[in-house]
């Protein structure tokens, strides 16, 4: 290896390293402001200057962005180097209002740090500071044009990471600054990270505004509860009553007095790098919200009782013991939301299927066609996914089909960017494409509406032609055929060999079998995205009525939801237990769904909030949030992580592995579990693939990571450690295909998510501007030709004449006969509207008018 | 034996014609030195405004942990403080407290000042617990000077809000240990 002389030192260097990064890595320390290590190298700032001699010439060079080569001499700390950094600094606060007190920064600020240490002590500057007025563009973000050193970072991050466009650097001289370009709320998804690329405290975020000083922090480390990536944040809570006992902060009903401040990132280069979505950054007051259920309640004669916990499981345990010896165990149903711990999980699946003993257990949404089984459990034994999330960063071609990865999976749109940034191709399939797609697609395809199976189809048709495997139940269908239905052309270029594919699990049943089994045909991989911020850890602990703990197959499947409450509809539930989920707002067919609920004797509500089911639940059991309980969780590709406890649960809420092991004591007679761990212990016993995963002493697991992991036809075993780790079998499927009938109506509604309408946002006060109440977004042409603006309030009329109250936001890119309406339908009734069948495919409106 | 007696009776008669020492003390009261470091106040502005600005330098500072604050955004139209910030909660519990200042040297607002009233009993120890309502000095009070600046000329708040100072190697020390953020490491 090459060598040069750093402060005296011989040292080896690598080609094309930077003077600042081997300086840093032998622990020798050059003070920057521009410099990030995540982000392009833009040296504006001056402040790691060093001084480099090479060849006889000598003179002080920006550390960050000079590279190092073979004899160079570079001394970082002379008094010509402090002398520089002194005058830098005093150039950089020439216009700064040093507003230490009032800054949100103060106690964590590069600027104020670096002058304490390098910087004059006063200043020479005579004359007036210019004055740059502050600016609001977006909710959560505040940013002081006086305070910032223009160094360029946050521009970066925007335009360079998360690929958007509406911020940056303009202006000269003193009056240049940086800034939106646009009066409106910033579009990045990820506008956040600004706060904590900012080295001081220009862009704060209002969350955290004024709360609190550094200082008096705890941080803890968790994973965020809102998407199933698993983004690693730290969690800064804060000790009320620890040094004033008279003092009052928010969040008194906990005992101990924590207060969550803020959440910001933790870097973890397998999942979100150290990037965080703003959804993850910003929402985190739902666990103080109104609606939480501070008490068990008992319902009696119609009303509901204020209770206490042995009363409540005493009720359920004597009613579930009554149903199943009267009506058998196939009487008993539970559904769950996919939002809880893997310890939750677990005991969950070993109360209703080990204890109740009823296989009628679900996480899915209730879908007709998913009683047909689980799509990728059905091509590949085992339901999880082949890619990890870093396969994205090097895979060289990309099919993402079917998913608004920004309104549910923000992070995976950075993984995409980077991978168009290193050449990827990435090919998007969707009903519409928007802004946010355009950020990372090379080429889009959009197909019909109605195509959606067909599209998905006809790649695997493609795939199966130019690798000449057969599939058997789809010889009868030409290609030609599939693509003329779907609406699609030219798709030869967007598959070939090793495609990794990214769909979410709310697709059609046939969608997800077929683009899995493309994966496997073209020696790819898949990642499937959970729409369940747990899917694969509740799966995995074998919630669902097809695959039994452990990915086994269950021998005699159990019921779906959409069966269940079939089955409800004719009498034969009799007890549905829900936790975490609210069938009546974030499923389709709500009318249909009431009419089962309604036929239910005995509905136990586990949850974290009121809704509308725990007006019909006949005991309701309140439960912890994320922040308040501790366990693991299962990220969409299998990893699994450790979050810790942040703050004491609400009132008298319990953690969900709490309740139901109370439960298994009570019917089995067996010792409850005393802590968390003694749960995941067994988990790591019983369960295959978690098998060998460490029990988490309070951190989050930490294993070497392999570089390869082979593709799925050449080997059998794919050991994902610390991912949870799977046999896999990949065997030949058959499909069944018949063509989707189309409804007659004016507007199709389609389903579709928001980044800000989620249960947790709904209940957080604070994301109210963010959140699309009551919104539906048509085609401006649509809207024109209803006479309807941007914004207006209107009246959405169904088929049977039925009336919602809406908002119409006008969107370009839809097309002219849809709707698109947001889940969950907390605010709205216009499940009722959505049907058993799919959403986006037979669900139907009239008209709107104002 | 006597000669004891008489030595000491001696010193006795000769204090009884002097000035007492002792003073009757709910009667009458001390003069105290002007450094005197009891109760704290938060202080005005002229204008009435509080000058505290809830930076949290007190409470930092202070080896008991006696103060606790929250600070909030001051309403633009209708401020409490100069600034955005103001303390919303500033909450000192005098049971913990033993008035050595520190709080006061760290205040860069010159907000926080100590005064000569030192009768501080109360029945519970609750009631040592002293909020921002009782530790406030009605408006149009004169300032009283921080003990820090006793010595100074200048009048209270024109000093710099900020002071940076010459390098400070212990500061770096910990810097090198810790790393102000992130990028630094
Ligand atoms: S706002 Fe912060 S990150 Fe952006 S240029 Fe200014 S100082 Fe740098
Ligand atoms: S005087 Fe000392 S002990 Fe008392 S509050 Fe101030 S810093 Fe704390
Ligand atoms: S140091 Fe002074 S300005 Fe800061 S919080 Fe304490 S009293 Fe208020
Ligand atoms: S860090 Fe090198 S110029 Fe800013």
């Amino acid at each position: 290896m090459p060598k040069f002389t750093l402060n005296g030192r011989e040292v080896e260097f690598k080609q094309g390293e930077t003077i600042l990064q081997v300086a840093w890595r032998e622990g020798v320390r050059i003070p920057v402001f521009c410099y990030h290590p995540h982000l392009p190298v833009f040296a504006g700032c001056r402040m790691c200057l060093v001084e480099v001699e090479l060849r006889g010439r000598k003179g002080l060079l920006p550390s960050c962005a000079t590279q190092v080569s073979e004899g160079m001499v570079v001394n970082t700390e002379t008094e010509e180097v402090r002398k520089a950094r002194r005058d830098q600094i005093e150039f950089l606060l020439l216009n700064h209002p040093l507003e230490c007190p009032v800054c949100d920064a103060g106690g964590e600020c590069d600027l104020q740090n670096l002058t304490f240490i390098y910087g004059p002590s006063e200043s020479r500057y005579q004359f007036e500071k210019t004055e740059k007025e502050m600016v609001f563009a977006h909710p959560y973000l505040q940013l002081y044009p006086n305070r910032c050193i223009l160094c360029n970072r946050c521009v970066s991050f925007y335009q360079e990471i998360s690929a958007n466009d509406d911020w940056g650097l303009f202006g000269r001289g003193h009056d240049m600054r940086v800034g939106p370009y646009r009066d409106k709320i910033l579009e990045s998804e990820f506008s956040g990270n600004m706060i904590e690329v900012c080295p001081l405290g220009a862009i704060t975020g209002r969350d955290y505004r004024f709360k609190s000083r550094p200082w008096e922090h705890r941080v803890i480390n968790s994973i965020s509860p809102h998407d199933s990536i698993g983004v690693n944040v730290k969690v800064y809570a804060r000790i009320g009553g620890k040094y004033s006992r008279g003092a009052v902060v928010s969040g008194g009903t906990r005992t101990d007095n924590h207060e969550i401040l803020r959440v910001n990132m933790r870097p973890n280069y397998d999942v979100n790098d150290p990037w965080i979505d703003d959804r993850t950054r910003f929402i985190h007051s739902f666990v103080n919200s109104t609606d939480r259920i501070t008490q068990p309640l008992v319902k009696k004669e119609g009303e509901f009782k204020e209770s206490d916990w042995e009363e409540v499981y005493d009720t359920v345990v004597d009613k579930l013991k009554k149903i199943k010896d009267t009506y058998g165990a196939d009487a008993v149903a539970a559904l769950a939301g996919g939002r809880g711990s893997n310890e939750s999980a677990y005991l969950f699946s070993k109360f209703v299927k080990e204890i109740v003993g009823s296989r009628n257990i679900d996480i899915r949404p209730p879908r007709e066609d998913f009683t047909l089984g689980d799509p990728v459990f059905d091509v590949l034994d085992g339901s999880f996914s082949t890619a990890t999330l870093r396969d994205l960063a090097d895979a060289k071609n990309i099919v993402v089909f079917g998913t608004e990865i920004k309104e549910t999976h923000p992070v995976v749109g950075l993984k995409l960017v980077s991978a168009r940034k290193r050449g990827a191709r990435i090919h998007y399939f969707g009903k519409w494409a928007g802004k946010a797609e355009r950020r990372w697609a090379t080429r889009i395809y959009i197909y019909n509406i109605y195509g959606e199976e067909e599209a998905a189809l006809a790649i695997l048709k493609h795939a199966s032609e130019t690798h000449g495997v057969p599939i058997p139940g789809l010889e009868n269908l030409s290609l030609q055929d599939l693509l003329e239905k779907s609406g699609l052309s030219g798709i030869e270029e967007a598959i070939s060999e090793n495609t990794v594919f990214v769909f979410d699990d709310n697709l059609p049943y046939l969608v997800q079998k077929a683009l899995a089994r493309a994966s496997v045909i073209l020696n790819g991989k898949f990642l499937l995205l959970r729409n369940a911020p747990n899917g694969q850890g509740f799966i995995d602990m074998g919630v669902s009525p097809v695959i039994g703990k452990g990915g086994m197959r269950e021998a005699v499947p159990g019921k779906s939801t959409y069966e269940i409450f079939e089955a409800a509809k004719k009498g034969e539930i009799k007890a549905l237990l829900i936790y975490n989920v609210d069938p009546l707002t974030e499923f389709p067919a709500r009318d249909e769904i009431l009419d089962g609920v309604k036929n239910i004797d005995f509905i136990v509500v586990l949850d974290s909030f009121w809704n509308e089911i725990t007006g019909y639940a006949d005991v309701v059991i309140p439960l912890a949030l994320h922040y308040e309980e501790e366990g693991s969780y299962t990220n969409t590709e299998g990893r699994v992580q450790w979050a810790d406890r942040v703050i004491q649960p609400y009132g008298m809420s319990k953690e969900a592995w709490r309740v139901f092991s109370d439960l298994i004591e009570r019917c089995t007679g067996e010792k409850a579990y005393k802590s968390v761990v003694e749960v995941t212990e067994e988990i790591v016993k019983n369960i295959e693939p978690y098998r060998g995963i460490k029990v988490p002493p309070g951190e989050s697991f930490e294993e070497p990571y392999p570089d390869e992991i082979p593709s799925l036809k050449n080997i059998k075993v794919v050991y994902r450690y610390p991912l949870a780790r799977y046999i896999a079998s990949p065997k030949e499927v058959t499909f069944e295909y018949s063509s989707m009938e189309k409804r007659e109506g004016r507007y199709v509604l389609v389903q579709s998510h928001h980044l800000y309408k989620t249960v947790y946002t709904l209940r957080s006060e604070s994301a109210a501007p963010l959140i699309p109440y009551r919104v539906v977004e048509m085609h401006p042409d649509a809207l024109k030709s209803e006479g309807l603006k941007d914004g207006d309030s209107a009246v959405l009329i169904g088929p049977r004449n039925q009336e919602y109250e809406v908002v119409v936001r006008s969107n370009g890119s839809i097309p002219e006969n849809v709707i698109r309406v947001f889940a969950p339908y907390l605010d709205y009734g216009l499940n009722s509207l959505l049907d058993f069948k799919g959403f986006g495919r037979a669900s139907v409106a009239q008209t709107v008018r104002r | 034996m006597i000669g004891p007696l008489i030595k000491g009776l001696t010193i006795t008669f000769k204090y009884i014609f002097k000035k007492k020492f002792t003073v009757q003390y709910p009667e009458e009261r001390r003069e105290l030195p002007p450094r005197a470091k009891w109760l704290h106040i938060l202080q005005r502005h002229e204008d009435g405004k509080e000058r505290c600005v809830a930076c949290m330098l007190c409470a930092s500072a202070c080896p008991t942990e006696a103060i606790y604050i929250v600070g909030e955004e001051n309403d633009l139209e209708n401020p409490i403080s100069h600034g955005e910030r103001y303390a919303k909660v500033w909450d000192l519990d005098l049971g913990r407290c033993m008035f050595c200042g520190y709080c006061v040297e760290a205040c860069p607002e010159e907000a926080l000042a100590m005064t000569d009233e030192y009768e501080l009993a109360v029945p519970t120890r609750k009631d040592l617990v002293l909020h921002k309502e009782d530790l406030l000095v009605e408006p149009g009070t004169p300032p009283v000077k921080t003990w820090l600046g006793f010595y100074r000329k200048e009048p209270i708040g024109a000093m710099p809000v900020t002071r940076p100072m010459e390098v400070h190697v212990e500061y770096e020390e910990y810097l090198k240990r810790r790393g102000p953020r992130e990028a630094h490491e």
